[in-house]
């Protein structure tokens, strides 16, 4: 059955070879079914696999209830398979350099189709990095661009989380198994994911997250990218292996200048040293260089009285803690706190750590 | 030094005395029950029985003749004087145990120098 | 011959009488204590021996059994030395028994027969009195504290000697005077004011609510923010004790013996801070002695948790009982034993393990696992039992130089006063005393929204995500909020104030 998705899904799950290596038995079948030709191809795969790869092939190739069982297991655990072959695929993706032959979907799939901007970055941010990210993502979501990211922790969980909180689109590219959620503390984000975006892996239910995976699944995120967006990365960060990939596959960088003082900037500010045409300042920056509107926030419906407005100009200004907060507004400790309440439930300040507030 | 059979004798003897010189009436000497131990003297101080332990010491060697009196000796000689109560049916009677300290230098008499429960 | 005397003995912080059963016989001299005799007990002997000796006493060498009845429960302590040693004299016939049965007798002695103080004279006292005792022998170190009570003839005597001719009726003693309780309110004991703090106004406004509706308060900040110093300002702000209150809490540090001979009764708030590595047994009390621990000692004030996720999980998760119910029940092998432990939660946390998350001054070293874990230490049933939640402004040097000094803590405490006196109003007749103590129906029945107020809570619901529980957390701070303004109803101001408190869990 199914032609290319069952010699790829035979091929993947139940001989247990990644890409590469389906690749180049696909490569000696040519046109032919794989699968069901193999028996006229076992000479050459066991010259290039050896005779006991070749032998196990052999002996479950044309065993369609093993391959029906399987997609019966990854029917009922919802998980969709596209081949390179179908439609849905992407296209961008086909013109990366060894693409994935196999996809395993969780969630929207059409959002594959959807034009694609990655955002990347270290998994221990600064709070920089964290309202760098939450900021772009936010805006960028808004102007109906998906936002694809690792389900990493630090500045990849931030992107997604803040692209839903917008009402936009997100796509989790793994780097382990489609059902598997590393790191396990991301489990709610990946459960919003799967319902209000789209997950998804090169690799098959089950396969444990491990270190190689990792790099191969960054070049999905910017395969499926026409641009890639390094919010924060540091000296030896994962994202700047995402960027790298993303300028061999000839997809746009963007980065965004960090603190020169902080460690955790350093491989951004690197990035930019080397490539200064890449140095973004703005989501407007990243919307015009796509080609898009930027988005425009609508004008809050609230109106503002005069203390709240000079609050908001404040903060505009710094980030102030509530001590400069009550000498600012001169209001009482009571009074601040009720307008700054207001203020937040209607998403035009927030708090942050230590008593501090910002727009 | 050692003592020997002698000097003990001699040491109950001279308690025997000085007791009597202060009142007491002995009622008993070396009362020795099989399987349980020895009383030195028995005497009566008025309406008290009087239970005596008589040790014998020269002069401030190995300490005080009282510590030499351990526990297990002390409770040997409360359950022979029970014993000795019992066959002379004097148990009604309030009873004491002293201890005399014969030394060089004379007599040494210790009222109460332990309860029916060591203390 | 035989004599009986009364005493008392403490069971959780309530007495229970104990006849005090003294027999002597001829016989081969022995002393024996019957009873169930804890092990302090029965070292009375040794104590009794020397006492009576030492006080001129002839102990006879006599076949002695004190039995101390009832015989089915174990006694602890060293409150019956004086009882066995005038049950023994009269048993003897050395002092004349006649006075004995109209006598509560409780002291301890030592060897030079004088009588020392004794733990939990305050509730033994309490109980007897209301068992129908009226005369009580009790040690002179105690007096101040047993003068509190009214309607006891306390005498409070310093040796065996005194307390036998005073028993034969040679020394004329006169009754300890009875101590009026009080509390001069307006003067601030506690060595420290609200004022002291700098800056720092929205941790004490917080702090003004938390102690105006009896809220539990979790403060959170960097290392030496003024975490410890807030929270040690708060029975400043708290309203005076009643006398009740002060005899509640009297007992319960006097049964753990800690009270002050010359003060007698605590008129101040106890502010317990135990440290993080106390045991579960010195948090809710128990233990070979029974004593009351710390949640009970915090009864009535406050008891504060320095770096609240340090404290082992286990300690934490057994502050939920007392939270909820106001008491702690400890479980023994011999019996269960219920101690008060109505007290004030004041907790205190950094952001993270090295304490400098988001700090504008250093950065934060640890790693995401850690703060995780670090987070994760105080489970969901704890949190929910805090109403208030403070972060506490990293302070600036400037900040200390300039500050301008804030209320002192009077002028806060009138406040608070007066918004507990609206609460008691409105809980007359009930068992809730506070707004934090407020059950679903109350909240239905005492704190009606507008629409305006509605419509904020439900923005407020959807934007942050809270829970139902997070809503009712909100609306009982909202009414301590407007109970502090004089308000009747809880206006819109009242509930933008009380979402700046809400426990912020679940974000970043």
């Amino acid at each position: 059955m199914n032609g290319k998705l069952g010699a790829l899904v035979w091929m993947n799950r139940i001989c247990g070879f990644a890409t590469q290596k389906m690749q180049r038995l696909l490569a000696i079948a040519g046109d032919a079914d794989i699968r069901r030709q193999f028996p006229s191809l076992y000479a050459r795969v066991a010259q290039m696999m050896g005779s006991d790869t070749a032998g196990l092939m052999m002996q479950t190739c044309t065993d369609e209830e093993l391959l029906n069982r399987e997609f019966d297991l990854l029917a009922r655990a919802g998980i969709r398979t596209i081949s390179y072959a179908d439609e849905e695929y992407p296209a961008l993706l086909k013109e990366i350099p060894l693409p994935p032959l196999l996809l395993y979907c969780k969630g929207d799939i059409s959002l594959m189709q959807t034009r694609c901007i990655g955002i990347v970055g270290s998994r221990d941010p600064s709070r920089y990095g964290l309202e760098v990210t939450e900021l772009f993502s936010k805006t960028l979501a808004k102007c109906g661009l998906t936002i694809v990211s690792g389900l990493a922790r630090g500045i990849d969980s931030t992107a997604h989380r803040a692209a839903l909180e917008a009402g936009g689109k997100t796509i989790a590219v793994l780097g382990c198994g489609i059902d598997k959620i590393y790191p396990a503390d991301n489990a709610p984000l990946y459960k919003k994911i799967e319902k209000d975006g789209l997950l998804i892996s090169e690799y098959g239910p089950g396969v444990p997250a491990s270190n190689f995976q990792f790099p191969e699944r960054n070049r999905i995120i910017s395969g499926l990218s026409e641009g890639v967006l390094v919010t924060e990365a540091g000296q030896k960060s994962g994202s700047l292996h995402t960027a790298n990939n993303a300028v061999d596959q000839g997809r746009d960088l963007y980065v965004v200048p960090c603190n020169i003082t902080s460690s955790r900037g350093f491989g951004s500010n690197m990035l930019i040293k080397k490539m200064p045409h890449c140095a973004v300042f703005s989501p407007d920056d990243v919307a015009e260089r796509l080609g898009i509107h930027g988005y425009k926030e609508p004008v809050s419906a609230m109106q503002l009285d005069f203390i709240e407005e000079k609050l908001v100009a404040g903060l505009g200004y710094a980030e102030l803690n509530f001590e400069q907060l009550l000498e600012l507004t001169g209001l009482g400790a009571s009074e601040l706190n009720a307008t700054l309440t207001k203020l937040e439930l209607f998403g035009i300040i927030k708090k942050l750590d230590n008593n501090y507030y910002g727009v | 030094m050692t003592y020997s059979a002698a000097d003990g004798i001699l040491a109950e003897v001279q308690a025997g005395e000085y007791l009597e010189k202060k009142g007491y009436r002995i009622l008993d000497r070396n009362i020795a029950y099989k399987g349980a131990g020895e009383l030195d003297i028995v005497c009566e101080d008025k309406k008290t029985i009087v239970v005596v332990e008589v040790r014998y010491r020269k002069d401030g060697e190995y300490g005080s003749p009282l510590e030499s009196i351990t526990k297990p000796k002390m409770r040997r000689i409360i359950r022979t004087a029970e014993r000795y109560l019992a066959e002379r049916k004097l148990y009604d009677r309030p009873v004491r145990f002293d201890v005399v300290c014969v030394t060089d230098r004379g007599c040494e008499h210790v009222v109460n120098a332990f309860y029916g429960d060591f203390y | 011959m035989l004599a009986v005397i009364k005493s008392y003995a403490l069971e959780g912080i309530e007495g229970y009488p104990v006849d005090i059963e003294v027999d002597v016989q001829s016989g081969i001299p022995g002393f024996d204590i019957v009873g169930l005799p804890g092990s302090s007990i029965k070292e009375a002997r040794n104590r009794v021996r020397s006492a009576i000796r030492n006080s001129s006493f002839d102990f006879m060498p006599r076949k002695v059994t004190v039995n101390l009845a009832p015989a089915d429960t174990e006694k602890n302590g060293s409150a019956f030395d004086l009882p066995i040693a005038v049950g023994f004299l009269a048993g003897t016939e050395q002092i004349p028994d006649a006075a004995l049965k109209d006598y509560v007798i409780i002291g301890e002695l030592s060897l030079d027969g004088g009588v020392r103080r004794v733990n939990g004279i305050l509730p033994l006292l309490i109980s007897a009195l209301m068992a129908g005792h009226k005369k009580f022998i009790v040690p002179r170190d105690n007096a101040k504290e047993a003068s509190y009570i009214l309607g006891a003839e306390v005498y409070a005597l310093q040796t065996l000697s005194e307390v036998c001719s005073f028993l034969g009726g040679i020394l004329d003693s006169k009754p300890v005077e009875h101590s009026e309780y009080s509390s001069d309110p307006g003067v601030n004991k506690y060595g420290i004011d609200l004022s002291d703090v700098k800056g720092q106004n929205a941790a004490k406004r917080a702090l003004e609510i938390a102690v105006a509706g009896g809220h539990n308060l979790l403060m959170c900040g960097p290392p030496g923010a003024g975490k410890t110093m807030l929270a040690k300002c708060v029975p400043t702000i708290m309203p005076d004790m009643t006398f009740e209150e002060a005899i509640e809490t009297t007992k319960i540090h006097s049964v753990a013996g800690c009270t002050d001979s010359e003060q007698g009764v605590i008129t101040l708030r106890p502010f317990r801070t135990p440290h993080h590595t106390a045991s579960l047994i010195s948090m809710i009390g128990g233990g070979p002695n029974s004593k009351p621990g710390e949640v009970s000692l915090a009864h009535n004030g406050v008891l504060f948790l320095d770096e609240m996720p340090e404290y082992q999980s286990k300690t934490l998760e057994t502050l939920r009982q007392p939270l909820e119910d106001g008491f702690i029940t400890v479980t023994r092998i011999h019996r269960v034993i219920e101690y008060p432990a109505g007290f004030m939660l004041i907790a205190s946390m950094n952001p993270c393990p090295c304490g400098y998350d988001g700090s504008r001054i250093k950065e934060c070293t640890c790693t995401p696992l850690e703060k995780r874990r670090y987070k994760s230490r105080i489970s969901g049933p704890l949190l929910d039992r805090i109403d208030i939640y403070a972060d506490v402004d990293g302070v600036d040097y400037s900040d200390l130089k300039t500050g301008i000094p804030g209320e002192n803590s009077a002028a806060v405490k009138a406040r608070v006063e007066k918004a507990r006196r609206i609460q008691r109003e409105r809980f007359a007749g009930t068992l809730t005393h506070t707004n934090a103590r407020m059950s679903n129906a109350q909240i239905k029945k005492f704190c009606t929204l507008t629409p305006g107020c509605d419509r904020l809570v439900e923005i407020a619901f959807d934007r942050f995500k809270l829970s139902a529980r997070g809503v009712s957390r909100i609306i009982k701070t909202a009414r301590t909020i407007a109970d502090l303004r004089g308000g009747a109803e809880i206006c819109e101001t009242d509930i933008a104030e009380a979402i700046q408190y809400r426990v912020r869990e679940t974000e970043a």
